[in-house]
């Protein structure tokens, strides 16, 4: 996340954001067991609030607790689709990422709005949000690739080994 | 789901409640604690990316540094002499207000400061600095660019600062319109288009694409008066009041410095 915030702006895309997390959260809900899994969406939620939370004349528009909610209900989801597909793969992965990016930014704004008062909606909050939520679902892949790469166990070489008949 | 999923899965639902109800000065609290533990990442990143930059758009020759090291010194030469006349003028100007019984004007403390990073998220907006309370930096100061107003100090912490830019609809500056008496109060848009608004202008205001709009500077505000904020680029009118679309002075897009204004020069 902190490393996220790095980046420069990309100036094609105006003002959609590359995010980036999520990708790395879903590897995560996927590959972790079931307690570990719900933790790592727990303490996902807890960091990403903290980061992103604006706290305006002692009022905080979006309570933290949403983010733990939100990154630990995903964090189940994934673990139930993983055990019905019996293993991840990397079309859930990229599934998962670009449905929990849409979400996750809709949820922000509308929970934003009801904070704000003045409640709306446009075409340009569906535009931006499923444009970030676009970008992590083309980025997937390719950090699937990677993460499984960097984590695979190393392959054994077997010298001089006889079976048992 | 077996006894030990359950058990676990309402250990954390009890956790998103418990934080969900954490008063706002214990979040305050976490968060600077967070960014101050984080504030490293931030700092190398910043550094990573200068050096690219420093490779692949400042390489210069020796005579290409020369020129540049000339100019910059005859451009200093010439700005030391500016400041110096106006420096002059403003003792003089305060001469004149103090005669006149007006309160005293003084120039801007300055402090100034880099961004280290931009927040990914999409509904906010803000950046990070690498100044803080070390350097006399606290919550609810303006920072501005040479160019103009770029939005207000909100989470400090001793070597990080976040501020909150004028683009976010938070962000509330009480603005006057130049060339006429109009006021009214400028903000970011809630879905981030990179414009800014100006809501609550008298219905007679007759606004003109190009015009340009000043911070006001009401008192035991923020914002210092005179500070260039946008250009109008439409206005229209509504039921009760007029809005303007400005577009920003500061191009966020590529701001890498920032002044925080920590207060008058003694």
């Amino acid at each position: 996340m902190a490393l996220e915030a790095t980046l420069p702006f990309i100036p094609f895309l105006g003002q959609v954001h590359l995010i980036l997390f999520t990708i790395i959260f879903c590897f995560a809900a996927l590959v972790l067991p079931f307690s570990g899994a719900l933790f790592f969406g727990f303490i996902t939620g807890l960091l990403e609030g903290l980061l992103v939370m604006q706290i305006y004349d002692q009022h905080v528009e979006i309570r933290l607790g949403w983010f733990i909610l939100f990154f630990t209900l995903w964090a189940l989801v994934l673990q139930c689709v993983s055990d019905l597909t019996d293993g991840i793969r990397w079309e859930l992965h990229t599934l998962g990422t670009g449905l929990c990016t849409a979400t996750f930014l809709l949820g922000e704004f509308f929970l934003l709005t009801f904070s704000r008062g003045n409640f709306f909606i446009t075409g340009d909050v569906f535009i931006v949000s499923l444009l970030a939520a676009g970008i992590s679902f083309i980025l997937a892949p390719f950090f699937y690739g990677c993460l499984q790469f960097l984590l695979s166990p190393p392959k054994q070489v077997c010298t001089n080994y006889l079976a048992p008949l | 789901m077996p006894r030990s999923r359950t058990f676990i899965a309402i250990a954390l639902l009890v956790g998103a409640i418990f934080f969900s109800f954490l008063n706002v000065s214990g979040l305050k609290i976490a968060q600077e604690k967070l960014l101050t533990l984080i504030s490293p990442v931030f700092y190398s990143c910043a550094l990573v990316k200068k050096n690219i930059d420093e490779i692949t758009q400042h390489r210069m020759n020796l005579r290409q540094l020369e020129e540049a090291n000339s100019r910059l010194l005859s451009e200093n030469r010439q700005l030391e002499a500016e400041n110096l006349v106006l420096r002059s003028a403003e003792e003089e100007n305060n001469e004149l207000r103090k005669a006149l019984d007006y309160r005293e004007k003084s120039a801007f403390q300055l402090v100034p400061a880099t961004i280290i990073a931009r927040d990914n998220s999409t509904w906010w907006n803000s950046f990070k600095i690498d100044r803080g309370s070390r350097n006399g930096i606290a919550p609810d100061m303006a920072v501005i660019t040479e160019n103009g107003l770029v939005g207000k100090t909100s989470v400090v912490t001793p070597g990080v600062s976040t501020i909150v830019l004028i683009t976010d609809e938070n962000c509330n500056i009480a603005s006057k319109v130049q060339g006429t008496s109009d006021q009214g109060i400028c903000s970011g848009l809630r879905i981030p288009t990179g414009e800014l608004q100006i809501n609550f202008l008298n219905k007679l205001a007759n606004l003109q694409a190009g015009q340009i709009v000043y911070t006001a500077g009401v008192s035991g505000g923020i914002f210092p008066s005179g500070i260039e904020v946008g250009t109008v680029k439409s206005f229209c009118l509504r039921e009760l009041d007029g809005q303007a679309i400005l577009e920003p002075t500061v191009d966020f897009s590529n701001l890498e410095h920032v002044f925080v204004i920590v207060g008058a020069k003694e």
